[in-house]
């Protein structure tokens, strides 16, 4: 008798705890269903069908590589983001949502970029929309202009359109500490931006034909993205920064407003009347260090070498043209 | 003995119904623990579309996976103790020891509907402690060895974690090294 007690009671605690672990999902089950009528899109579990947009966070200074270690800060590798994009194309994804938080980066980084979306933009006819958070300057606002859309907060800081190359000099400092430097060099500019000398104007000059060169390039390409006369894009990209508000009035930007509704812009745009699937296409920094340590087994090529700044202090000899 | 009535010694009466617990049948009544743990945290997954049979096999397999790993290292810690019980009597024991884990699902249903989330908070913990109270003493009886043993094979379990998050950690920290200095 006491041991069919025993049983029924143990009958009754499990058919108590699956019963109430089905209730449970059942009623959330329900909720969420009454609930998802009031949002305008839902995240893409990755086993349903088609993506429509597909999101990537591009946060951190621009550049090639990645300087990130076990829990320091990361930036946006440009080679990272090229084959993000491209997977996006191969996915046949209707538009992609580009969320900016940059101070911009090195040049050929952000140009590495900006020419990839064109490309995708031209191929594939993929909507591109951007939206900047705290900050999208410099690089961070070329890579905006190749969208075809540009939101911001009317507070965001953006602009600072321009090129920038600083060198260290330090010869009264090694004169007065008694530090000679020999330089032994194959051609008269090989040490060109060398901090242990004075720079010769024919280097001054040839150094301000690059970055004149180099900002001709961001121009063009601001120029082409948002349509706005060379003129214009050299007259407001004088290097000053803009706040949201004023990239608004300059033309910098399309529209002032949060993020959520330049989703709805973006989803208006691409017809979608139910609700949009979206898919965060960035990688998170787990996924970055297993990457990298599977891409770094083999050497590094020279242009990541070249347009690292990580590995720019090391290398004092080449000076770095930056957007920031 | 029936597996209810294992079902109810184990939840209530843990220091009778160990001894002598660790025979054939029990090692399989252990499988339909560990199913039924699986089938109802299946229900338990908190991500929206979530396929249930789909759902089911994924926890079925990680429970499968954990409890295995599991019972792998309590043996081996057990070996290093001295202990007399095999993989199956220790893979026994982490099921049955897992039994109190149901009541997480009953409780998850009264501040979901209730909106009681502070009895989540309390009573989680404490189903946790009395899970890892019927391991300690399971173990015991199930390895043939006295409390502290049990305790300490246990607290191998911790080290060997431990030592894996560092292992982890180091691993990551000179891939990380490696990479900033190949540049």
């Amino acid at each position: 008798m006491k041991a069919n007690v025993d049983r029924i009671i143990a009958s009754l605690i499990l058919v108590t705890c699956l019963a109430s672990s089905i209730g449970v999902f059942v009623k959330k089950g329900a909720s969420e269903k009454r609930d998802a009528s009031d949002i305008s899109f839902s995240w893409d579990n990755g086993i349903s069908s088609k993506t429509d947009i597909a999101i990537i966070d591009l946060y951190g200074p621009i550049m090639y590589g990645s300087s990130s270690g076990f829990g320091g800060d990361s930036n946006i590798d440009a080679n990272q983001i090229i084959s993000t994009l491209e997977k996006i194309d191969k996915d046949k994804v209707k538009a992609v949502f580009l969320r900016l938080n940059t101070p911009g980066g090195t040049a050929s980084a952000s140009q590495a970029i900006y020419e990839k979306i064109q490309s995708i933009k031209k191929k594939s006819g993929t909507k591109f929309y951007s939206f900047m958070q705290d900050v999208a300057a410099s690089g961070g606002y070329y890579i905006a202009s190749a969208c075809d859309k540009i939101y911001a907060n009317p507070s965001t800081m953006t602009g600072s359109i321009g090129v920038i190359m600083q060198i260290p000099n330090y010869t009264d400092l090694s004169n007065k500490i008694g530090i000679q430097t020999t330089t032994i060099k194959s051609g008269k500019f090989k040490d060109i931006g060398n901090g242990a000398r004075k720079m010769m104007p024919e280097e001054q000059e040839l150094l301000q034909a690059l970055i004149n060169d180099t900002y001709n390039e961001f121009s063009m390409a601001v120029s082409k993205g948002r349509k706005m006369p060379i003129e214009k894009v050299r007259e407001l990209g004088d290097g000053r920064i803009y706040t949201g508000n004023q990239a608004f009035k300059n033309g910098l930007v399309d529209k002032l407003s949060q993020e959520w509704e330049a989703i709805d812009d973006l989803k208006k745009d691409l017809k979608i009347t139910g609700k949009a699937k979206v898919k965060n296409y960035t990688k998170s920094p787990f996924e970055k260090i297993l990457g990298e340590i599977g891409a770094k087994s083999g050497m590094p090529n020279i242009d990541t070498l070249l347009n690292s700044t990580d590995f720019a202090p090391k290398l004092q000899k080449i000076p770095l043209m930056l957007y920031r | 003995m029936n597996l209810l009535d294992n079902i109810y010694g184990v939840l209530f009466k843990p220091k009778d119904i160990f001894y002598n617990f660790f025979t054939r049948s029990n090692f399989i009544g252990s499988f339909v623990i560990i199913t039924f743990l699986s089938i109802i945290n299946t229900f338990s997954l908190d991500i929206a579309g979530f396929l249930v049979p789909m759902g089911m096999s994924f926890t079925f397999l990680l429970n499968l996976v954990i409890w295995l790993s599991l019972s792998f290292i309590l043996t081996f810690t057990s070996d290093i103790l001295k202990g007399e019980g095999k993989i199956s009597d220790t893979m026994t024991a982490v099921a049955y020891s897992s039994l109190p884990l149901i009541f997480i699902h009953p409780l998850n249903a009264l501040s979901f509907t209730f909106g009681l989330e502070f009895m989540n908070s309390i009573f989680t913990p404490l189903i946790y402690l009395w899970s890892l109270a019927l391991l300690v003493i399971s173990l015991k009886y199930a390895h043939k060895y006295d409390l502290g043993k049990s305790v300490l094979s246990i607290l191998g379990i911790l080290s060997f974690l431990i030592f894996s998050i560092t292992a982890i950690v180091i691993f990551v920290i000179f891939g990380a090294v490696l990479i900033s200095s190949s540049f």
